[in-house]
């Protein structure tokens, strides 16, 4: 509608300007013929005048122009150029241009027509005629055109406006209607939107011919979207496969390779899409794939179980089945295959076959006779250890009711077992606690066995397998070892009252010694001294020697008693160990040796000793034992010197007792430790001979050991260890060091 | 003897131990109230005013009792243990006299009560010794219990 107001008022405002243009020049031309033509009248009638210089019929023939309301102004100039008279005559000099134009003409100059015009006389110029006329009519017909033109305008763009809005109610409001649903269906892709036909004429047709199109569109993008859904269906099939499927073109490339493939194959899609199928074709089997190719170019469907290479060079086993593929036409357009890897399926058969022969390799071995039967309890499995230990060969066995080789009477709670069994799937392992489990061989024998069994279903079929061993043989040996057992403990116990009768004997014997041993000694001193001290004067000088050395004698026995005594009590005492300062030990035994060491000079070296764990009653006996001999043989020297201490010596930790006495020749020091042994005569060292064994077995009660290292008259050195010896002296140290 | 008059009685079944043990009293002047009982049976008889001692009174216990340990019959420690479990005899002095040196012997003497446990000397001076310090420790210088400490 607005092109249609636009195209009329721009042809309508163009014709007014043009008229009018027309119009104003064909006017103002007029104009100027007109005023020209009164100019040359003027001229011509005041050429005398001027010539003649004649002022009043100049005033006069100016004066004419009276009758001409449009000429405003008009004036004479003399040949010199000089205003010779002007008019109206009352108007200021200033109204006219100082002088005029030379070549007369005119021009339009500040909404006024001015003209100058030569004034001639004869042949001769003799002045100049001026006119000034308005130009009011001019702009009075400009302005009288212009309200035409905007009346016209105005009334032509109304009927233009009520014609167009006519117009459009017919012709472009369907038009609108069916752009609108054009950009609906556009903007939506919605094809199922129609046009409303409105009328039945040309936009009737355009709407029908249009909805007619839509309606196409619509089921062509129908098809096209099923059949995009089919495609993607059908696409996600062969993809979600675990099967390989492959396209092939007729010349074997591949042309589709599914993520099955890829998987089964090691290769991408991308790697071998346009590759020949011959890439994973076994290297042993060139010809296969030409073979396949061609079978299916025939139109054939085939099966095939062969093997392929996979990327990574391993081998895997196919199962393959090829088909060709046909276009609407039933021409063959390319090939398929698809394949399943059944590697792990042949591996699985194999290892079936493998642990088949594995377990009937065992249960043909086997020491254990191994019996299966079924749910009717026949037996099904009889192995060789069976034969054996029924006397009954397989062949027999089988199908054969188990009972057969189980004692009548226990065939019942044979089968009670076998039945509690099945239910609850518990049974005694072992059943050899069970008396009454029992086999009978095909000879009628029954022997003792120890039986396992278990069952499997297989198919809802439900398989016992027992699993006997013959156990005469371990119970013969069984009560063999009881018997023995019951023997050799018979045996112990009369071994141990023998030896504890001994040791009760040895006991007695010992408190005897003690007791009746030591009585008449006493009284054998006693009364040879009350003979010495009452009878002296009357016994002869040899009488008193007899009776001096029947009184030595009897301290000599009363020592040696008393030695063996402690000795012996050692053998059943037990130790009370506790902590121990083995320094103080030292120190007491040094205080009770006070009475024989007086008058003698003595250097004692004591280091100091650790603390062990002992019994300290027998612990101070080592040391008085050791001690006392070294005070004993160190007594033909001026100086006796002797040393106490600990020291590591051959990896172990020692207590040692060092002397500078008399010593003793290495070669009998196995017998220093004997008991009664002696190096030295009585006449030079006393002793009993008991003291060096006494503390070799309170050493060895102590688990340490003792020795000796000795040279004839330059000293001897007694070493000995005691369990826990070599701690203790760390703490020292470490406790000296601190 | 007077039984009345008993100062110690000595329980020894070994007459050479029983002479020496008088030898060496007598020396020391030590052996006037003596009574010797040879073996546990006639301890206790004694002791309890029982069988050929009938006629004694339990109020003239001895001051001492020197008690050998391996006696006939009765061992001494069953006859310090009727000692010492009875209360009419347990305040009297018993002091065990023994050639043993078993260990035991003498922890059981001393759980059963023993006054003083004496092992006795091989040597015979000091025997001698060891009896002159015991007789004159019981007879002279020991109070010995009075007789309120005998019940009735």
């Amino acid at each position: 509608m607005a092109v249609i107001m636009l195209t009329s008022v721009a042809v309508l405002v163009l014709t007014v300007v043009a008229f009018t243009a027309y119009d104003l020049v064909t006017y103002r031309q007029n104009l100027v013929q007109r005023l020209s033509a009164t100019a040359a009248i003027v001229a011509d009638h005041s050429g005398p005048a001027l010539a003649l210089r004649d002022e009043k019929d100049a005033r006069a023939t100016l004066a004419s122009l009276q009758a001409d309301r449009r000429i405003l102004a008009a004036a004479l100039y003399d040949r010199e150029g000089k205003l010779f008279i002007g008019y109206p005559a009352q108007a200021p000099v200033s109204t006219f241009p100082k002088a005029p134009d030379n070549e007369g003409g005119y021009r339009f100059e500040g909404g006024r027509l001015v003209l100058f015009e030569p004034v001639v006389e004869g042949r001769e110029r003799v002045g100049m005629l001026y006119l000034q006329s308005d130009l009011h009519t001019l702009y009075a017909r400009l302005r009288f055109y212009g309200g035409i033109a905007l009346l016209v305008l105005f009334g032509s763009a109304l009927v233009a406006l009520v014609i167009s809005n006519t117009l459009q109610q017919q012709v472009t409001r369907p038009i609108l209607a069916l752009a609108e649903v054009a950009k609906a269906v556009s903007d939506r892709g919605d094809y199922s939107i129609r046009a409303q036909k409105v009328s039945s004429d040309e936009t009737g047709l355009l709407t029908e011919a249009f909805n007619g199109m839509l309606a196409r569109i619509e089921e062509q993008t129908e098809a096209l979207r099923k059949d995009e859904e089919m495609r993607s269906f059908l696409a996600a099939i062969v993809e979600s496969s675990e099967d390989a499927i492959v396209g092939k073109d007729l010349e074997g490339k591949v042309v589709s390779w599914n993520v099955g493939a890829e998987q089964m194959f090691g290769y991408t899609a991308v790697e071998i899409v346009g590759q020949s199928i011959t890439r994973i074709q076994s290297l042993d089997r060139p010809e296969e794939e030409a073979q396949i190719l061609e079978e299916a170019k025939r139109g054939r469907t085939r099966h095939y179980e062969t093997v392929r290479i996979r990327k990574d060079g391993q081998r895997i086993e196919v199962s393959l089945t090829v088909f060709p593929i046909r276009n609407a036409r039933g021409d063959i357009i390319g090939i398929s295959s698809i394949a399943r890897d059944i590697t792990e399926g042949k591996r699985s058969e194999r290892l079936v076959q493998e642990s088949r022969a594995r377990l009937s390799g065992i249960i043909g071995s086997a020491m254990d006779a191994i019996i299966s039967a079924d749910e009717g309890q026949r037996i099904t499995i009889f192995n060789e250890a069976a034969e054996k230990m029924f006397g009954c060969l397989a062949g027999e066995a089988l199908g054969q009711p188990l009972d057969r080789f189980i004692p009548e009477r226990l065939q019942h709670a044979h089968r009670q077992h076998v039945a509690e069994f099945g239910r609850t799937g518990v049974t005694t392992r072992a059943m050899s606690n069970l008396r009454s489990i029992s086999g009978l061989r095909a000879n009628g024998v029954e022997f003792p066995i120890e039986a396992s069994i278990s069952h499997i279903e297989i198919d809802g079929e439900r398989i016992y397998t027992v699993i006997l061993r013959d156990i005469t043989e371990r119970k013969r040996a069984e009560d063999q070892i009881r018997q023995l057992n019951a023997e050799l403990e018979q045996r112990v116990a009369e071994r141990t009252a023998e030896l504890t009768s001994a040791n009760n004997e040895l006991e007695s014997f010992t408190y005897s010694v003690a007791h009746d041993l030591r009585a008449p000694l006493r009284h054998i001193d006693a009364f040879s001294n009350l003979l010495h001290e009452d009878f002296k004067a009357a016994l002869p000088q040899e009488a008193q020697h007899y009776l001096a050395n029947i009184r030595k004698s009897t301290g000599k026995m009363s020592l040696l008693v008393d030695d063996l005594l402690n000795l012996a009590r050692l053998g059943r005492q037990e130790l009370r160990r506790q902590p121990t300062l083995l320094g103080r030990l030292v120190d007491e035994v040094l205080a009770d040796l006070k009475p024989e060491t007086t008058g003698r000079k003595l250097e004692w070296h004591i280091e100091p000793l650790p603390v062990v764990e002992c019994d300290p009653g027998l612990m101070k006996q080592v040391f008085a034992n050791l001690l006392s001999n070294s005070v004993k043989y160190t007594r033909p020297r001026p100086v006796a010197v002797i040393e106490v201490g600990c020291c590591r010596i051959n990896g172990d930790t020692a207590v040692f007792v060092r002397d500078n006495g008399v010593g003793f020749n290495m070669k009998y020091a196995d017998k220093l430790f004997g008991v009664f042994q002696r190096l030295h005569g009585a006449e030079e060292f006393e002793g009993t001979g008991v003291g060096l064994a006494t503390v070799d077995r309170i050493v060895r009660k102590h688990g340490g050991r003792i020795w000796a290292e000795a040279f004839v008259d330059k000293g001897a050195t007694f070493y000995f260890t005691v369990a826990g010896l070599a701690r203790g002296m760390d703490e020292e140290q470490q406790h000296i060091a601190a | 003897m007077n039984d009345k008059e008993v100062e110690l009685l000595l329980v020894e079944d070994d007459p050479n131990d029983v002479e020496l043990a008088l030898i060496a009293l007598r020396k020391h002047k030590l052996a006037n109230k003596i009574h010797v009982v040879r073996d546990g049976e006639e301890a206790l008889d004694f002791l309890f005013c029982r069988g050929s001692y009938a006629q004694r009174t339990l109020n003239g216990q001895p001051k001492v009792i020197l008690l050998d340990l391996k006696l006939p019959k009765v061992s001494g420690l069953e006859v310090l243990k009727a000692l010492k479990e009875d209360p009419r005899t347990r305040p009297v002095p018993v002091v065990v006299m023994t050639s043993s040196r078993e260990q035991r012997d003498m922890v059981e003497g001393y759980r059963l009560g023993v006054n003083s446990y004496i092992q006795k000397p091989i040597d015979f001076d000091q025997f001698q010794t060891t009896i002159r310090d015991l007789g004159y420790y019981w007879l002279v210088v020991n109070r010995c219990p009075p007789p309120e400490s005998f019940p009735a």
